[in-house]
């Protein structure tokens, strides 16, 4: 190592003028509510003036000035290569914004060299971090039913809270009855399959060994088998956003049942329409659970124009009820409960189509967007 | 000094309106996720934002030969780190693409624990990770549409297609999803340039397993590849087997099955696949979660029947595991004769360039 090193503890901007001559380091913002920037203040003229001339670039700047994530030893701090950023030289320092800002509650150092006596300053600098909200518990693990087709494809985990991604599959277990656990049973995506709002992960299981004929089922067998049944466990060291385990581990048993190779039959709902003037909800009664996050999707109440009503439609029931709130009281008349044709089960069969279909039977051209719908009267 | 700032601003009009032709113009890409990289012509780079639901063409700048040197990084997510201003724990490198036009590397990332941001790094040939500045860039977007939902008086919606896959051919862009809810496969065509009206063609992809029966079949990856003088897309399903669609079928609205030319076996991803021509053969390099690195020549590609017996163990052409190469998660062509790999370690990942095998 070249220099000694010194350490300097600042959290904010040292006053001008240090009786020690060295310049200060510290955090500031253009405006209230942006992402601060790392500026140094009082720099020694001669360098300040030298640095003017001579206008480095990004990449000529870091032997100089430059911003890194803390930890780890000093040659390991020294030899950090710098966060990527722009630098712009102020009436008596240097403002250095990063391109992507510093992370709230991480220590950086500002590393400065080329001080005309002594060795380079090392500052650390770092954002407040917001008080962590509550700790993250898993709210709900679909399909609810305790009780599963054999070719089931996915399982939705909802959290109540954002939680660590990448390398998610070693949260999960999927344990047999005897005690085995199953080998491999999930298809372990590199994407992570989240929600938009990252509330929710879906979890495939390798289609490989649902789908017949294939050779990972004629190998590694089917990951589920039926009568027999299973736990998938999901860990409570999954991290949440914050670095805490979770509120609690969840075991999720259910027996398997004979495979569902029946398409979704809007025909088979049942409806229960509600009396004009009243506010109280459509119930549809379905013969089989559908898929959790579709049903609250994909369906949706119309009049008899096809205009949509606005309301709130509610998936209950282990996924076999649905209930839909008008947000005004019904009125007299004709209205239609329509499905995108695309709703799933859980086994991946859609309205008017089952997953495996007779390869025999001519390919169909699909419409873009088709429905299905269920009439109902309001008196 | 006033004149020449001028006669530069000048200059960067002109270009910056030469360019508008080519329907981009300058602005800020805002990515909100990034889990896809391809490269279109001179140096345009493709983003997919599945999160976004969007893929942005952006002009790299990055169109110049940049000589032969390889790009081997030992613990490349520790440099992404650094100058994204995180610790490695927290980048996920989920794409590594290399330029054709300039041969440099390019990484898709995402920075945080959570859903976190995306960008987008450059790799020299020193080994330096330099994540693009997406300020003032040249640019254009494509919004892919959301099949479902659109009469949601809230706009709301929970589902994310993600975007496994992405190829440029013959001046289309072709984009393979995945679904967070259902069971399907979108492969979607999108000329290139982006017109805001065209949003593309979307195919439904099914997969004919023995028997009788067929199924919708999401791909994991796929490259466009030319079987004799026909264009075709050789897809790994997320159920395995590797499959050929001709591109003649890619129709808007159509429901193709791809024709099944191999199967990979048991407890096994595809990963990640290239092309190339080696001693003026074709084969194949498809890396795998089971198999490692695999070669499949692809001479009988066009004559093979499909695979429609019950198969036990791998079946299609003879293929070769390169034992030597392990843990590879992401692969592409670096030149005509390299592949640039990047490779789990005990450690993090490095970035490999070796000789095609």
């Amino acid at each position: 190592m070249r220099h000694t090193l010194c350490l300097f503890l600042l959290a904010a901007l040292c006053p001008a003028g240090r009786a020690d001559e060295r310049p200060s380091v510290g955090l500031t913002t253009a405006k209230p509510g942006e992402s601060p920037n790392v500026e140094v203040r009082d720099l020694p003229k001669e360098l300040l003036a030298r640095l003017k001339l001579a206008k480095l670039t990004a990449k000529e700047w870091a032997p100089i000035f430059r911003v890194v994530v803390a930890g780890g030893t000093n040659e390991e701090l020294l030899a950090r290569p710098p966060m990527a950023g722009t630098y712009t030289l102020t009436d008596t320092g240097i403002l250095f914004e990063p391109q992507f800002p510093l992370v709230a509650g991480r220590e950086y150092v500002a590393v400065l060299h080329d001080l005309p006596k002594g060795p380079p300053m090392l500052a650390k600098v770092s954002v407040a971090k917001p008080p962590a909200g509550p700790r993250v518990a898993i709210s709900a693990v679909y399909p609810s039913a305790n009780r599963l087709p054999v070719n089931t494809l996915r399982f939705y985990i909802h959290f109540s809270g954002p939680v660590e991604r990448g390398d998610v599959y070693k949260h999960l277990k999927l344990i047999r009855d005897d005690g085995v656990e199953v080998k491999e049973p999930f298809l372990e995506l590199p994407e992570e399959l989240w929600s938009n709002d990252g509330d929710r992960l879906t979890i495939l299981f390798h289609p490989g060994r649902v789908k017949r004929g294939l050779t990972p089922r004629e190998e590694d067998g089917p990951v589920l088998e039926q009568g027999r049944t299973y736990t998938l466990s999901i860990s409570d060291k999954w991290e949440d956003a914050e670095g805490r385990p979770l509120l609690a581990s969840v075991k999720k048993t259910f027996s398997v049942g004979p495979p569902d190779v029946q398409p979704v039959d809007l025909a088979a709902w049942s409806l229960a329409a509600p009396r004009s003037g009243s506010d109280s909800p459509l119930i549809v009664k379905l013969p089989k659970p559908l898929d959790h996050a579709m049903l609250g999707r994909v369906v949706w109440v119309a009049d008899a124009d096809g205009k949509r009503i606005p309301g709130e439609l509610t998936v209950g029931g282990g996924e076999r009820v649905l209930t839909f709130a008008p947000a005004k009281p019904w009125t007299k008349g004709e209205y239609r409960l329509v499905a995108d044709t695309r709703l799933e089960d859980s086994c991946g069969n859609r309205v008017g189509e089952a997953f495996e279909v007779d390869e025999s039977k001519p390919p169909l051209l699909k419409e873009e967007r088709q429905t299905a719908e269920r009439k109902f009267t309001v008196r | 000094m006033r004149t020449k700032l001028l006669a530069i601003a000048a200059v960067l009009v002109a270009t910056s309106v030469g360019r508008a032709e080519g329907g981009l113009t300058k602005g800020t890409p805002e990515l909100k996720s990034a889990t896809a990289l391809a490269f279109g012509p001179k140096g345009i780079l493709f983003v997919g934002d599945p999160a976004g639901a969007t893929v942005f063409a952006i002009d790299t700048g990055d169109a110049k030969a940049g000589g032969d040197k390889p790009v081997n990084v030992e613990k490349i997510d520790g440099k992404v780190a650094a100058a994204l201003g995180v610790t490695e724990k927290e980048v996920k490198i989920t794409d590594v693409k290399v330029n054709p036009a300039s041969g440099n590397v390019y990484l898709a990332v995402t920075r945080g624990t959570g859903a976190g941001t995306p960008a987008i790094v450059k790799v020299t040939r020193e080994g330096t990770a330099e994540p693009l500045a997406l300020k003032d860039v040249m640019f254009s977007k494509v919004t892919l549409p959301n099949p479902f939902d659109p009469k949601d008086p809230k706009g709301r919606t929970t589902r994310a297609d993600t975007i496994t896959s992405m190829a440029f051919l013959d001046g289309k862009l072709y984009i393979a999803g995945l679904s967070s809810e259902e069971f399907a496969s979108t492969l979607r065509a999108v000329a290139y340039p982006f017109k805001e009206a065209d949003k593309g063609t979307s195919i439904e992809i099914y997969h004919g397993a023995h028997g009788a029966v067929e199924t919708r079949s999401p791909i994991r990856t796929f490259i466009p590849y030319k079987i004799g003088k026909e264009d075709n897309i050789m897809a790994s399903y997320t159920c395995t087997p590797l499959v050929k669609i001709p591109v003649s079928e890619l129709k808007s609205g159509a429901k193709v099955k791809g024709t099944t030319i191999a199967e990979l076996g048991n407890m096994n991803q595809p990963l990640d696949m290239i092309a190339y021509t080696k001693d003026g053969k074709d084969y194949l390099l498809s890396a795998n979660s089971k198999h490692g690195v695999i070669k499949i020549p692809t001479a009988d590609f066009a004559t093979a029947a499909a695979i429609s017996a019950k198969v036990s163990g791998l079946a299609g052409p003879k293929y070769e595991s390169i034992t030597e190469l392990k843990d590879v998660l992401q692969l592409d062509k670096f030149d005509d004769t390299r592949a640039i790999l990047l490779v789990k370690t005990a450690s993090g990942f490095d970035l490999k360039t070796v000789p095609l095998p």
